[in-house]
């Protein structure tokens, strides 16, 4: 019997077949839905838990910041070297706060944070901090020896706890887009990524709100909702689009993603109020909140999200797909295994 | 507009000329088995030159002489075969040097003198002994260890990056000397490094 995939990972060139109700844009075909509803192009299997089974969650009622310490006092448990992957954007660095606040110092010295010049440009007070405190090495796409002797923590998924940076990467006509109604600011957003397949797009995902937890009413809502049921194993699983993973079944388990908890999945469902406030500037304010109070560094609140020029070659070449027994899958047979789904 | 200086590229195997290129800054001559090539200014060509660049010979000696006959329908389509690969070349080395140098310039100014600022570094670990570059990257000696810290980060990082465009430079150049559609195999290498087609 085939094994089922968890991901398509090429990010370069696309699969050449898609449903209807798909845009032929990467990762947006790439979902795999979290909720009762479906509307996944692909059948990939499903790693992570259900939203139901997150939604069953009693609320523990914990602060961004409770959440954020206890996840650090967590990684503090484990043994040996850990690496942090710090990009200088606000979700890495909430990590690396996390860290130096709940940490004794002694245990400080376990740490290396991997960052290259954009981190630096990108958030040069805040790796004066490191500096200071931490082992510093070049980030790298070859992690498996760093899995090797230690475990490594990266900043992902903080995205889809805290919304989404979708609506004003493609916001043409301003951050009010963020606040209209989602019926008819969504497909408007989504045109802007592909005019031809937006609405198809739209019809497609619209029904999601259906199973959200509070009435979806903006863009900002959907973007979020979209986020954290569709996006969330593409999220998980992307780093491994790298060639230079060579056995991604020994070490994936000492890959860890800080957002990657129940804890901050049921915090995100019931502080929908404390991700945004009423301009794109207060993006995550909650979190970078958090940094601030540690760092008396006011200037992180004004931080908004930078392009990278790094991202320019920055691999080596990409994997096709992933399936359910860590194994890459070369490009005939992602595509014959696209088509048995 | 085209540039007084061009590249001018011979078919080895018929002798006559294959391609004529515009020879712009960051731009490097394909280099392909089946043809040679001279840069030589737009002043030289012979008159008519360019109405039909494939009746023309280009003699080792940078002289033009006319050919007899017209070349065969075969020896045409693999001269534009390769004519279309040399292109791509040419655009591909634009777009890599391209990056190298603004990767370059904006992280160092002058990457020529990375090299002096190693050597400072290296002989302020090992003696204390605070070098005039160095010294020009701070203002009070308490900042040195965190501006040498983003010294090498800052190394590091063009290091990896001229790796990574090495190693692209190589796998991609590769493909289109062999691809039998070179513009759609450089259409897939812009779109992997992020430029529009």
């Amino acid at each position: 019997m085939t094994t089922k995939l968890l991901l398509y990972l090429n990010p370069v060139e696309l699969p050449g077949m898609l449903p209807k109700g798909h845009m032929p844009v990467f990762p947006l075909f790439t979902g795999v839905s979290r909720l009762n509803y479906k509307p996944d192009a692909f059948h990939f299997k499903c790693l992570s838990s259900p939203i139901s089974d997150i939604l069953k969650i009693p609320n523990h009622n914990k602060t961004f910041a409770t959440a954020c310490d206890e996840r650090a006092m967590e990684l503090l448990k484990l043994p040996g070297k850990l690496y942090v992957m710090w990009s200088g954007g606000i979700d890495s660095t909430v990590v690396i706060t996390a860290i130096l606040r709940t940490w004794p110092t002694a245990d400080l010295e376990r740490v290396t944070v991997l960052c290259n010049n954009d981190s630096i440009k990108e958030n040069k007070n805040f790796f004066i901090v490191i500096a200071k405190k931490f082992k510093i090495e070049i980030s790298t796409d070859k992690i498996e020896p760093l899995l090797a002797s230690g475990h490594v923590v990266t900043g992902e998924l903080g995205d889809q706890i805290l919304g989404s940076d979708v609506p004003i990467s493609t916001a043409k006509q301003g951050e009010e887009i963020l606040f209209e109604d989602y019926e008819t600011g969504a497909p408007k957003m989504y045109s802007a990524i592909d005019r031809a397949t937006a609405l198809e797009y739209f019809d497609k995902h619209r029904p999601i709100v259906d199973e959200a937890p509070f009435k979806i009413k903006t863009v900002f809502d959907f973007c979020w909702w979209l986020n954290i049921t569709q996006k969330w194993q593409h999220v998980q699983l992307r780093i491994f689009a790298s060639k230079s993973w060579t056995n991604p079944g020994k070490w994936q388990h000492k890959l860890l993603h800080f957002f990657d908890t129940a804890d901050f999945q049921v915090w995100s469902i019931h502080n929908h109020d404390k991700k945004i406030k009423t301009s794109w500037h207060s993006y995550k304010y909650i979190a970078k909140e958090y940094v601030v109070d540690y760092t008396k560094d006011q200037s992180f609140m004004n931080k908004l999200k930078l392009p990278s020029l790094q991202n320019l070659f920055i691999s080596n070449d990409f994997n096709w797909a992933i399936d359910e027994e860590w194994n890459f899958l070369n490009k005939d047979q992602t595509i014959e295994r696209m088509k048995e789904n | 507009m085209a540039t007084d200086m061009q590249i001018v590229y011979v078919d080895i195997d018929t002798g006559r000329v294959a391609r004529i290129a515009d020879y712009t800054a960051l731009t490097c001559p394909a280099e392909l088995e089946e043809f040679s090539w001279q840069i030589m200014s737009r002043k030289m060509f012979p008159p008519g030159f360019e109405e039909n660049i494939h009746m023309w010979e280009l003699k080792i000696t940078r002289q033009f002489k006319s050919a007899q006959s017209d070349l065969s329908d075969d020896a045409k389509s693999k001269i534009k075969l390769l004519s279309d690969r040399a292109e791509c070349l040419e655009q591909f080395s634009r777009i890599v040097a391209g990056m190298r140098f603004v990767r370059a310039t904006n992280m160092f100014g002058r990457v020529d003198l990375v090299p002096m600022y190693r050597k400072e570094i290296d002989k302020y670990k090992e003696t204390g002994e605070v070098g005039e570059l160095l010294n020009s990257l701070v203002d009070t000696a308490d900042d040195l260890p965190i501006a040498i810290a983003e010294y090498e980060i800052k190394t590091g990082t063009y290091n990896h990056f001229l790796l990574a465009s090495e190693i692209q430079w190589n796998k991609w150049s590769r493909k289109i000397k062999l691809s039998t559609d070179p513009i759609q195999t450089m259409n897939t290498i812009k779109q992997s490094v992020g430029i529009p087609n």
